[in-house]
């Protein structure tokens, strides 16, 4: 406690610390807040900018866009329909159709609240059983890995209960997507058409934003004439609308609970963690059916359980100084660029560094929920514009925020043939969560499977010496059948 | 008339030949007068990033120029060694890379190009080494130990390797085949060096070939314990660790890290850079801190080190297609 209170006071009355706290999460928020510029792009770009500082202070910086820019997404999800990155997607499921029935203060500030306590949540866990957690990182190998995204895929037959032919469609497009690219078991190159280009993939970034962005902006184009609808914010105080949030305190709990556990897991990743915690705090919810319809309970759990991984994925960072991500593999550059060697023993020897990068996380939450409240008038008017303005400048900031992240001219093709192709798909009604969820997860669940396989010498049977790994087949499978199950029981109720 | 018509036209000529030659001139002297873009095939942060930043701090190129870094990550640095490739090659684009990836590219068959030979080599920075490593875990502190206990329990010993066809799989299957161990360990191909790590620290693999750039928090804190160096000769950073040639094996690639520049680029410019970049890598501040990073600063002429890859490329050529071969 006493080495907390000491950093906690270190950093407070640092102003230069206090200033890039500040900075920090105001770049982290217009970025978040900016479709196609994303939480990642804005550290990536300000890593060069860190090595000119003390270690302290460049990490208090990356850290607070870190939170920004993960909570700054909900903006334009709820308003506009576009998530502002990538990792806001579901909240634009409930965030839009409760901004469109002429509620989008209360859909905001909700969303924000759960931001607020997802990232307290993980900075709680952070600070009181860091190394205890680090230590459920490294329990995990590539049969625990291949279940939970086996789990986390299973779940694709209830979100498209009503229509699972489709929703397979798009799952498999998506896992088709996901495949090209070079193999890493083998080292083959596959699906990419001898093409160099597509040797590492196809970008996440590109595709989610070309699905997302483009794709909406293409079908509200198509309704243009229709008026686009008032956005009326009404009083927004700084005090979460506490009676609406009565229903929401399950799903804030179960997202910010899950969001921390699987951020913690370093082979999943920010968008597979996000997409993972959502979807089981659905399943988790009374009322899943409600998701989807402008569920306060749906944003509540998006919102919660995205800032909850950003804290999850800090814990192997500072205690084991394993990546989990981009974001904190880019910390990690920022430790070493000093000399400072990220490790098991950055804990106990280089207290005033590991503490800073936690105590910025807490602080930098809070400063988010205040700032993101106070500027939600200027957002708004930025986002109020004629429709035939706002588009041409989102698309031009997709452009460049999907180019930038990885300098290639190649991505903005990817972003472009993906808005097309999501504007074919979704007339055809294909819905974008399946794909994306086949594209994130596909990848997981065949590496760690056939990683796996080939440890064990080729005997699947390895996987029930593993329990965790067990539970978790076992959850997949019951996911699997249940609305089966539901069907088949149903009926009988009613005749 | 017609004669002064003639001698003017000689004149001009000749004025026109000489002052090329003058602008020739002036340009080889004139280089750089534009920042120059160096390619780096990994996301911001990683090793290679922080290297070749670290480099473009200290760089004094002539006209004050600096060098401009853009990352450009995939496929385990192959995209921007492809996109190297695929630059102009008037000297304002170079690349960063690790030489043994480059030639692995080729050589894994993921492009029929040599790549090796196909980019221009500037120079190389610094040495980095693959360790065989095991865990507190198992319990073993030399080679000799591991080979104990994987000879008594054949296809119990789990061996992680960084990439599949990599110089890092192909020196762990002549390793492991020298040390007679082929028949009882398991081979697990990782995606990178920190996957491979994180398996180890958890007990999912017991030996791994990996960088020691990679695993060096891990040997400070004990947490991974060193058996062997693949090297001719023992390393800086890991002084009581035995080296393959000391063991008898003559596995000895090390894994340099270079720069390289598109084919074409004129000698003078790349010259330049070498020059540049050799100031830096031999200044008293780069070597601690690169050496705290797990690597040891060694600046060679691309001249010096053309031999030693095709030297390496020309080994591991037959081990690359055995590996190809029982992929089939």
């Amino acid at each position: 406690m006493d080495i907390f209170l000491n950093n906690f006071i270190a950093i407070t009355t640092d102003p230069i610390a206090i200033l890039l706290l500040l900075g920090g999460v105001f770049i982290g928020i217009v970025f978040g807040s900016i479709p196609g510029l994303t939480a990642t792009l804005g550290v990536a770009l300000l890593i060069p900018f860190t090595f000119s500082l003390q270690p302290v202070h460049g990490l208090v910086l990356l850290v607070s866009i870190y939170v920004g820019g993960i909570s700054g997404g909900l903006i334009t999800a709820t308003l506009l329909n576009i998530p502002g990155t990538p990792s806001s997607i579901f909240t634009c499921f409930d965030g839009y159709p409760l901004a469109k029935s002429g509620k989008p203060g209360l859909a905001l500030s909700v969303g924000v609240f759960a931001s607020l306590i997802g990232g307290l949540f993980s900075a709680l866990a952070l600070f009181l059983i860091a190394p205890q957690l680090a230590k459920i990182s490294l329990i995990f190998g590539n049969w625990e890995y291949f279940s939970v995204a086996l789990l986390g895929l299973s779940i694709v037959i209830s979100m498209t209960s009503d229509d699972i032919l489709k929703g397979l469609i798009g799952a498999f497009l998506g896992l088709l997507l996901g495949s090209v690219g070079l193999d890493t078991i083998t080292g083959v190159s596959r699906l990419t058409f001898g093409h160099w280009q597509l040797i590492g993939g196809i970008s996440a970034t590109a595709i989610m934003m070309g699905l997302f962005a483009i794709t909406e902006i293409f079908l509200q184009l198509y309704n243009m004439q229709e008026k686009h609808f008032d956005i009326k914010l009404g009083k927004l105080s700084f005090l979460p609308p506490f009676k609406e949030l009565k229903g929401c305190s399950k799903a804030i709990t179960i997202g910010s609970l899950l969001g921390t556990a699987i951020g913690i897991l370093p082979g999943i990743g920010q968008n597979a963690s996000t997409l993972l915690a959502y979807n089981q705090a659905k399943q988790l919810s009374k009322h899943p059916e409600k998701f989807g319809h402008g569920s306060l309970e749906g944003i509540s759990a998006s919102e919660s359980s995205n800032n909850a991984v950003n804290g999850g994925a800090l814990i192997p960072l500072v205690t084991l100084g394993i990546p989990g991500d981009m974001v904190t593999a880019a910390l990690i550059g920022g430790l070493m660029i000093h000399g400072l060697q990220p490790g098991p023993l950055l804990f106990t020897q280089n207290t005033s560094i590991v503490y800073g990068i936690m105590i910025a996380y807490l602080i930098a939450n809070i400063v988010m929920y205040f700032m993101e409240l106070g500027m939600m008038k200027a957002f708004i008017k930025l986002v109020d514009l004629r429709l035939s303005l706002l588009f041409p400048g989102i698309i031009a900031s997709c452009i460049i925020g999907v180019f930038a992240l990885n300098n290639r001219i190649f991505d903005i093709w990817i972003l472009v043939i993906f808005g097309i192709t999501g504007y074919i798909i979704s007339q055809l009604g294909v819905k974008m969560a399946p794909v994306i969820l086949g594209f994130i997860l596909g990848p997981l669940i065949e590496r760690n499977f056939r990683t796996g396989m080939t440890a064990a010498n080729g005997d699947f049977m390895v996987i029930f010496s593993r329990p965790i790994a067990v539970i978790f087949l076992i959850l997949a499978i019951l996911f699997l059948v249940a609305p089966y199950l539901k069907r088949m029981i149903r009926p009988k109720k009613t005749t | 008339m017609k004669r002064i018509y003639k001698l003017f036209a000689v004149f001009l000529f000749a004025s026109a030949i000489l002052c090329n030659l003058c602008l020739r001139a002036a340009a080889e002297e004139d280089y750089p007068t534009n920042p120059i873009k160096v390619i780096i095939p990994y996301a911001p942060g990683g090793g290679s990033d922080i290297l070749t930043r670290t480099i473009m701090k200290y760089i004094k190129l002539p006209n004050n120029q600096n060098l401009v870094a853009v990352n450009i990550d995939g496929a385990g640095g192959m995209v921007g060694a492809m996109t190297g490739l695929n630059s102009p090659n008037n000297g304002y684009t170079i690349l960063t890379h690790n030489p043994m990836d480059v030639a692995s590219y080729s050589l894994g068959g993921q492009t029929s190009i040599p790549l090796w030979k196909e980019l221009q080599t500037i120079c190389w920075v610094v040495d980095d080494y693959n360790v065989i490593d095991t865990n507190k875990q198992s319990g073993w502190k030399t080679i000799e130990e591991l080979i104990a206990y994987a000879k008594a329990h054949p296809k119990e010993v789990k061996w992680g390797v960084t990439g599949a066809q990599t110089v890092n799989m192909a020196d762990t299957l002549r390793l492991v085949k020298a040390l007679g161990l082929t028949d009882y360990v398991t081979i697990v191909p990782y995606d990178g060096g920190a996957a491979s790590r994180n398996a180890l620290l958890g007990n999912h693999i017991q030996v791994e070939t990996n960088s020691n750039a990679d695993i060096r928090s891990a040997l400070e804190s004990g947490d991974a314990v060193p058996l062997l160096v693949i090297n001719s000769e023992r390393v800086k950073s890991l002084p009581g660790v035995p080296t393959t040639l000391e063991k008898g094996i003559k596995v000895t690639t090390s894994k340099p890290r270079g720069f390289y520049a598109p084919k074409g680029t004129p000698d003078y410019m790349v010259k330049t850079i070498a020059e540049a970049i050799k100031t830096v890598v031999e200044s008293d501040e780069f070597i601690n801190l690169v050496q705290g990073l797990g690597w040891d600063a060694h600046f060679v002429y691309a001249e010096d080190a053309m031999p030693r890859v095709s030297g390496w490329v020309e080994e591991l050529s037959p081990v690359f297609a055995e590996i190809s071969d029982t992929q089939n």
